[in-house]
């Protein structure tokens, strides 16, 4: 089960990548983001999982298509010929590699710990702070760039 | 379902390499920007992959807060990203990365 | 004041009253003319009561330190005292009456202040003081040369002053190795035997002391000070001053600080420089044209029978060599005095132009003449008995070498001075001046005492020489009703040779050269080599001073491009084309492609992780 998961992560991923046609491409992308969520939450993580279905799903996806739609006639011309094959040589080369090399993730059964033995709400307003001042920060980044860019519009344009 | 190992956590190590191997792919070799920021949000998704099959199965609180910086730093990126997107494509009708190289060098 | 603070007075009120007179306006002239006169007097009158009180010694600390500044005074001392206020009182006289419109005010200052450091190092008792004394006189050397007011007198007045600061320069080397010998700075009370580092330090000393009184080679300052400079000042340092302070640190390295043995190799140093300084100076004498420059080669070669009188070791020559000194003070501040109201009256110095002012100068002329026959060595004035001591001495040690410069010299001497007599005073009056009148008697006062001076020592040569033989070693045993007056020994005999050689040499000359007296010495002139010669010395071939001059232009242009133009070029060029090179082949790099730029990212996170994880 976790396996078809897995497989069917990477080839919509890879369908996002390879399709011409840009709404195609994103609703790859949306369809992806869902079966990550998914995989999240057999994780047990199903913060995470809800958090990745909210926002990359919902949020990120309409931007995309409002995006898309907005740029219409989309320029995606000539591609240069650049062979896939050298891509997937490269990525079996490192698998070697990694296999050889790198053990595998630490699944170690000793340390397991009752589910929720944490509570995750302190783990993110208490011990975490930091990290929640940074996002606000960049959320109110984020804000004012699009505000920026979005009033250029009202003001040059309609 | 909650007892079962995985099966391997391997598979998810190369999982997660080969969504990067793919968003590296679509930055290196795409010329739209939309494509470019497609292939950022590929990587920040194998990114988040592997933190999470990183703590299993704790599920521990710490690697979901990371998870969910990491995700609402991505949202403002691509909100950022898309919003130069557009402003790029009023200014010269094209969204074609080497149409502005104006500042190389 | 019996502790000897009296010693003072001879430094200091000299310095005083120059400093009063550089702040009286040039409205109250004769005001400042009468002070100057008064502080000469009157330093004259203390020195003369030296001569009462004995010996006085007077011991201070220096300005609250530590160091000993002590002021003694022994009988040459005194001697040399009394002719240096005598000199500066003569040449106050004349220079009140002849500066009329020149800046006086200046030259009456710097005469002053000289006059108080000269007395301040004749009384040194250490070495430390006197330094201090001979350095000052240094800047007022410069200042008075640039008082001339000639066009080069600054390059004269700067050649003076490196010339003459680098023998104080060797001088105090020598002072600093003397004080390794013997570890301390005062005078010693018996003179340190002359060996090992001891000779270095003897002649770098004697070069200090005799590159100050003008002799070989550092003398190519004083022929273009005598163009370039006031006469006064000509009459007043090389003539008289320099000749007394430098001849008597001469004798005092040679006999208070080291002890000089006849006959060795030092000895033998000094008698050769004086020989040369004799030959060479009157030779170019002999062709001057014009009578400042030939006084002034006459001064440096003089010099050389003095260095060569010391350097016997004798009595007789050392005597002879002191009286020589005095002499010469007396004889050449006359001279130059008499050049100077001959400028002063026809406007020029030049021997062509001028001619026959007998007639009209006779005062003048009777002096000059009188003089010019003193250095020639003319029986019976002064310059003949201290010539006649210094080549007995010279015949003592058994070389008769020096004997025979010291005879070449008195031939061309005389023979020149003939030339200088001849052609102003003597023969037809030059149309080309106008008719002058006799100078005041402001100005003829000094040169008819000092050519009284001269017939006086002559005559009654004991007084002088008794006082001179009682300070000099040994100079009791000299025997001194032998030699004065006496016309009857093989030496003289041969002195009057050379004069009478002189004369008819220089009538030659004149008959050679259509009658005209200043070109009697062309006969000379044109000799074949010596031709060649005496044009390279016009040029200043053998001036060491212009030779080191081009020397450092052109180790400076050597250094200007070798080092800071090259220093320059490889930070301003080298450093930045390169730079710049560099910076645009990286430039280049950056196409602008944003796939390039990650593909430099994925291979340095590779490089990153196979550093990190495999190696």
């Amino acid at each position: 089960m976790d396996i078809l998961l897995l497989v069917g992560v990477i080839v919509f991923v890879a369908c996002a990548v390879l399709l011409k046609d840009m709404m195609k491409a994103a609703i790859c992308l949306m369809v992806s983001s869902i079966i990550m969520g998914i995989i999240f939450f057999r994780l047990h993580a199903p913060y995470a999982g809800v958090f990745e279905i909210s926002v990359i799903a919902g949020l990120v996806m309409v931007l995309f298509i409002m995006t898309i739609s907005l740029i219409g006639g989309d320029a995606d011309v000539k591609e240069p010929p650049v062979p896939i094959a050298v891509f997937i040589f490269l990525f079996l080369v490192f698998s070697l590699v990694v296999a050889l090399k790198i053990p595998g993730l630490p699944i170690d059964q000793s340390r397991v710990l009752p589910i929720g033995s944490v509570k995750i709400g302190e783990v993110l307003w208490i011990r975490r702070t930091f990290d929640i001042i940074g996002q606000v920060g960049v959320i109110f980044a984020g804000v004012f760039v699009l505000l920026s860019v979005v009033g250029a519009r009202r003001k040059n344009g309609k | 379902m909650v007892n079962n190992a995985l099966h391997n956590g391997l598979a998810y190590t190369y999982t997660v390499f080969a969504m990067l191997f793919i968003g590296f792919y679509c930055i290196f070799t795409r010329r739209s920007m939309i494509r470019l920021l497609i292939g950022i949000e590929i990587i920040s998704k194998a990114i988040c992959l592997f933190i999470i099959s990183g703590s299993y199965p704790q599920g521990t609180a710490v690697a979901q807060v990371l998870v969910i910086t990491v995700i609402v730093i991505e949202v403002c990126v691509m909100a950022v990203g898309l919003g130069l997107v557009i402003n790029a494509y009023r200014r010269s009708k094209s969204i074609d990365v080497r149409d502005f190289s104006n500042l190389k060098g | 004041m019996s502790n000897g603070s009296i010693l003072l007075i001879p430094i200091l009120l000299p310095v005083i009253a120059g400093i009063i007179c550089y702040c009286i306006p040039d409205g109250l002239r004769k005001f400042r003319n009468v002070i100057a006169l008064i502080s000469g007097f009157a330093l004259f009158l203390i020195v003369a009561n030296f001569y009462k009180s004995g010996n006085l010694i007077y011991v201070s600390n220096w300005f609250f330190s530590t160091i000993v500044f002590s002021l003694k005074e022994d009988s040459f001392s005194r001697f040399i005292l009394l002719w240096l206020s005598v000199f500066s009182f003569l040449i106050t006289l004349y220079v009140s009456a002849r500066m009329a419109n020149e800046r006086s005010r200046e030259f009456i200052t710097y005469l002053l202040i000289t006059c108080g450091f000269a007395c301040g190092a004749v009384l040194a008792n250490s070495l430390l003081v006197l330094l201090f004394f001979w350095e000052g006189l240094l800047i007022t050397l410069y200042l008075f040369i640039c008082l001339g007011g000639k066009k080069s007198s600054h390059r004269t007045a700067l050649k003076g002053f490196i010339l003459v600061g680098f023998c104080d320069f060797c001088f105090i080397l020598g002072v600093i190795l003397y004080w390794r010998i013997t570890g301390s700075f005062d005078f010693p009370d018996s003179p340190v035997a002359l060996k090992g580092v001891g000779i270095l330090s003897f002649s770098l000393m004697v070069l200090g002391a005799t590159g100050k009184a003008g002799a070989l080679p550092f003398h190519t300052w004083i022929p273009d000070a005598a163009i370039d400079a006031p006469v006064g000042f000509m009459a007043f340092l090389p003539g008289a001053f320099e000749k007394l302070i430098g001849i008597y640190l001469l004798v005092k390295i040679c006999f208070n600080l080291f002890s000089l043995v006849p006959g060795s190799g030092a000895s033998m140093g000094l008698m050769i420089l004086g020989a040369f300084t004799i030959v060479i100076a009157v030779c170019m004498a002999l062709i001057q044209k014009d009578i400042k420059r030939l006084l002034s080669y006459h001064a440096i070669s003089q010099v050389g029978y003095m260095i060569l009188g010391i350097g016997t070791g004798v009595p007789a020559g050392i005597v002879g060599g002191i009286f020589h000194m005095l002499n010469h003070a007396i004889y050449k501040s006359a001279l130059f005095l008499g050049a100077g109201s001959v400028e002063q009256r026809t406007g020029t110095t030049d021997l062509k132009s001028l001619g026959g002012l007998y007639k009209e100068m006779p005062i003048t002329g009777l002096c000059f003449i009188i003089c010019s026959c003193a250095i020639s060595g003319i029986w019976p004035l002064n310059g003949y008995i201290s010539k006649e001591m210094i080549i007995d001495g010279c015949l003592e040690t058994g070389y008769k070498i020096f004997a025979i410069s010291a005879w070449l010299g008195a031939i061309f001497t005389f023979a020149s001075f003939l030339k200088a007599m001849h052609s102003i005073f003597l023969g037809e009056r030059n149309v080309s001046t106008p008719r002058v009148k006799e100078v005041g008697l402001p100005m003829l006062l000094p040169m008819i005492i000092l050519a009284l001076l001269c017939i006086i020592f002559g005559l009654f040569s004991s007084i002088p020489l008794v006082v001179i033989s009682k300070f000099v070693p040994q100079g009791h045993m000299l025997h001194l009703s032998s030699h004065p007056l006496n016309l009857f020994n093989t030496v003289s005999g041969i002195t009057i040779l050379c004069l009478i050689a002189a004369f008819l040499l220089h009538r030659y000359g004149w008959l050679k050269n259509d009658r005209k007296p200043y070109l009697a010495s062309e006969v000379v002139h044109n000799l074949p080599v010596i031709h060649t010669i005496y044009n390279l010395a016009e040029r200043r071939f053998f001036d060491i001073y212009e030779q080191a001059i081009k020397f450092v232009k052109v180790f400076a242009l050597a250094l200007y491009y070798g080092f800071d133009r090259s220093s320059d070029w490889l930070y301003e060029k080298l450093v930045v084309e390169s730079g710049i090179k560099m910076i645009k082949s990286l430039k280049s790099l950056h196409r602008g492609f944003i796939s390039e730029y990650v593909g430099w990212i994925f291979i340095g996170m590779l490089v990153i992780a196979i550093f990190m994880f495999i190696l």
